[in-house]
């Protein structure tokens, strides 16, 4: 509703200048024209309305004419951040602070209140770039960027498709194809309760009953008998949505109107730290001086909120954090900024800032003993100790890559995935595994017949090597060999008995000797 | 790694003499020295009212050309003190300095100290003296005292346990009402250290030691001052440093919008824009 408001609001007041025609840009040689009003200047590229519609043009080639012509000499690359606080409130701040300093500006935070900063980048001449922080949700991250009232959206959730229509249909372009977003960093949703709460492992379910109402006291969960004081973010925030999205829709379950939500997420984890009696939902950055929940599974297997299962999406309530980007260019110097982000240098950042940051990271073989003991007690007609055999001697002497890939449906990989090929593809074309060989390992989840299960886990593993390849345009295939392999059902990570379980064990995993 | 100062303003006699040691210098000078009934007329009615709020030295001393050419010809204070300058430094457990600062012949003195790039002024008392508690934030840094007379002595001071304690410190380029908040759980004990003088530049410091058996902790960080009617509608300047463990230190600057002065007798606090000490365990 908002956003279509907005919409009207550009389509009848802000193109109401348009035909002042304020500036003239010429080509160089005189040979055309354009007449139009000046949309932007990113201090290389002219936007201007045009009687042909929005037209950009290289600084390079023309001349500008007219009271609409930028100053040159001062332009000052103005950059428009909104969304969720979860990214606004530390990581933004960091990240920006981080690439001033890798830049040599000096950077003066210009506080207006808790919600709305600019970043004033200067050298030792003048001021460069000023980047503007709007703390809301991701939802109004969103609206602004179609609004063009922000320049990068960040965003904990992809968008919905109302939203992804609102985009089209304000021509801000496709907002799902291309490259429009970026994974920065990962997140996850965790439960939070007190250090003194002894109840430290819940299953989905009782997650989902807890905050629908279904479970109102801890006796229910092996607990004492006491009731659960459970608090949540406001439902509009990106967080409620992802657990809204993943935990209660696939159970039919709505939140209950007894919850207790609170605005400010640290003020959620403080009460919840100091209650005995109190379940919070809140995100692995932000866990103050709470303990996080585990979540289990009936099989025995339970998935802890660390920084490597986060990293290899074993935790299945990961959340990464996202900025979208326009159809439209942006300023060199965001350009820069969003470049900056997925350097080495914003990993050690995003680590110092709590979040969990994507670089590659190994892990050997003897640290899966406690999936392997877990095959081993599952062995039967299915999986017969013969391939649980193959197994083990394929990947004795390799050490797997924190990068692991997950499919939505079929072979369509999920957001995090996406940037893991790009991730690995880089890796590759700076030559980080010359000399090695990298195997992808296709894993299924065990619903069904063994054999279908085993050949779509080698199709998928197939598939990603295929990717990475593609996307490693300019690495040299001569130096480090890529192979693939699949073992079906035969190694899972959690239950299979419920869907994110099963989601988690279809997985494409990377081996490297 | 005891270390003291004392630095000669003008000629620089006796470089390496401490504080005391100059005290000792002053009792044995024989010349006969201006009683200290005579000198007592100029003090101010309620010396322990005027170290709070000190009438400005500069334009009400030289209303008192006795006593300055007095001290002048003798190179001695009121109180019969040699009228050198110094500035003691002693480390003290915890990354903390004991700084004193000796100015016999400059009661009422603005003291400018710059410290690992933030600065805070201090009024010496009535005897010239002043004494203050500093925690380090940088494991080397240089800290320069300035004087009214644009003189100067520093001293560098250097930190090595600085590695054991998570510091943040605010320094506010006016006195603007504006303090450090923060809030931590209870097995964190933070101490807080606040320097210069109320009315002048001030700096806030937070420091909390993490022991190597710490659990993974957060203290909560912001910053809050009551509006008044003298501080709304401006700006408020501060400078920010970060260091904890094992981390590089961060520091930023940051100016807070004027607060509206139809505001006046609330509050304003700000919970965002202090990074958080964030503590993992080792």
């Amino acid at each position: 509703m908002r956003i279509f408001a907005r919409l009207v609001c550009a389509a009848l007041l802000c193109a109401a200048p348009v035909m002042a025609q304020d500036v003239a840009l010429t080509s160089r040689d005189g040979t055309f024209r354009i007449d139009g009003t000046l949309l932007g200047y990113d201090g290389e590229f002219y936007r201007v309305e045009t009687i042909y519609g929005p037209l950009t043009l290289d600084g390079e080639g023309v001349d500008c004419d007219g009271p609409g012509c930028p100053d040159l000499a001062s332009f000052v690359a103005e950059v428009r951040f909104s969304g969720t606080r979860r990214m606004a409130d530390v990581l933004l701040p960091a990240l920006i602070q981080a690439f001033a300093e890798r830049n040599r500006l000096s950077v003066l935070r210009e506080v207006e209140d808790d919600t709305h900063s600019t970043f004033v980048l200067r050298d030792a001449e003048r001021v460069r770039a000023r980047f503007t922080l709007r703390a809301t949700t991701t939802a109004e991250g969103f609206a602004d960027l179609i609004a063009e009232e922000a320049d990068i959206a960040l965003a904990l959730r992809e968008p919905l498709s109302a939203e992804v229509a609102m985009a089209r249909q304000a021509g801000s372009g496709d907002l799902v194809r291309g490259r429009r977003a970026r994974v920065i960093a990962l997140d996850g949703i965790v439960a939070i309760v007190a250090v003194d709460q002894p109840v430290k492992s819940l299953s989905m379910d009782q997650l989902s009953g807890i905050f629908s109402g279904e479970i109102s006291n801890w006796s229910a969960l092996g607990g004492a008998d006491a009731d659960i004081l459970a608090q949540t973010p406001p439902p509009e925030t990106g967080l409620f949505e992802v657990f809204q999205t993943r935990v209660l829709s696939p159970r039919g379950a709505a939140i209950s109107p007894e919850i207790r939500t609170r605005p400010n997420l640290e003020d959620l984890v403080d009460a919840v730290a100091d209650d005995s009696f109190a379940l919070g939902l809140t995100t692995l950055s932000e866990i103050g001086n709470a303990d996080p929940v585990r979540i289990s599974g009936k099989c025995g297997f339970e998935q802890a909120p660390s920084v490597a299962a986060l990293r290899s999406e074993d935790y299945p309530l990961v959340m990464p954090l996202m900025m979208f980007t326009p159809a439209r260019r942006l300023p060199l110097y965001a350009r820069q900024f969003l470049e900056f982000t997925s350097s080495p240098a914003a990993d050690l950042v995003i680590r110092r800032s709590g979040f969990v940051d994507q670089s590659i990271t190994t892990s050997e073989f003897g640290a899966q003993g406690d999936r392997l003991a877990h095959a081993i007690s599952r062995a039967g007609p299915e999986v017969p100790l013969s391939e649980l055999k193959r197994l083990v001697a394929g990947l004795r002497s390799r050490n797997r890559l924190s990068t692991t890939f997950r499919f939505e449906v079929g072979t369509k990989l999920d957001v995090q995935s996406s940037e893991n090929i790009m991730r690995l593809a880089r890796a590759l074309e700076t030559g980080a595994f010359d000399g090695k060989t990298l195997l992808f390992v296709g894993f299924s989840d065990s619903e069904g017949p063994a054999e279908p299960n085993m050949r779509l886990a080698r199709s998928r593993a197939e598939k990603v090597q295929e990717l990475v390849r593609d996307a490693a345009s300019i690495a040299d295939f001569s130096q480090v060999e890529l192979t693939s392999d699949a073992f079906g059902e035969a190694l899972p990570i959690a239950c299979d008995d419920t869907a994110w379980g099963r989601a988690i064990n279809r997985r494409v995993e990377v081996w490297v000797n | 790694m005891s270390k003291s100062l004392c630095t000669l303003l003008g000629a620089g006699l006796c470089a390496g003499m401490t504080v005391a040691q100059a005290d000792t210098v002053a009792l044995a000078l024989p010349a006969p020295l201006p009683t200290l009934s005579t000198e007592l007329p100029y003090l101010p009615a309620t010396p322990a009212l005027m170290q709070q709020k000190p009438p400005r030295p500069v334009p009400s001393w030289p209303a008192t050309p006795v006593a300055d050419s007095t001290a002048a010809q003798a190179d001695i204070s009121a109180f019969g003190l040699p009228c050198e300058t110094a500035l003691q430094v002693e480390p003290l457990p915890g990354a903390i300095f004991a700084i004193a600062v000796n100015a016999p012949c400059k009661p009422y003195e603005d003291i400018t100290f710059h410290y690992a790039g933030l600065t805070f002024d201090i009024v010496t008392g009535v005897t010239g003296q002043a004494a203050f508690e500093l925690p380090a934030i940088a494991s080397s840094a240089n800290l320069e005292s300035v004087f009214s007379d644009g003189h100067s002595i520093s001293a560098q001071l250097e930190a090595p346990d600085l590695s054991e304690y998570a510091r943040v410190a605010v320094a506010w380029t006016e006195a603007l009402d504006m303090r450090l908040t923060a809030n931590a759980p209870d097995h964190m004990p933070v101490s807080f250290y606040a320097l210069g003088q109320q009315d002048r530049r001030t700096v806030q410091i937070l420091s909390h030691h993490q022991s190597p058996e710490a659990r993974r902790a957060v203290i909560r960080l912001g910053v809050a001052a009551p509006i008044t009617a003298q501080n709304c509608g401006l700006e408020r300047h501060a400078k920010i440093r970060h260091l904890q463990p094992d981390m590089p230190s961060i520091s930023y600057d940051l100016v807070l919008a004027a607060t509206s002065c139809d505001r006046v007798g609330g509050n304003l606090e700000l919970k965002n824009v202090l990074q958080d000490l964030k503590l993992a365990t080792n």
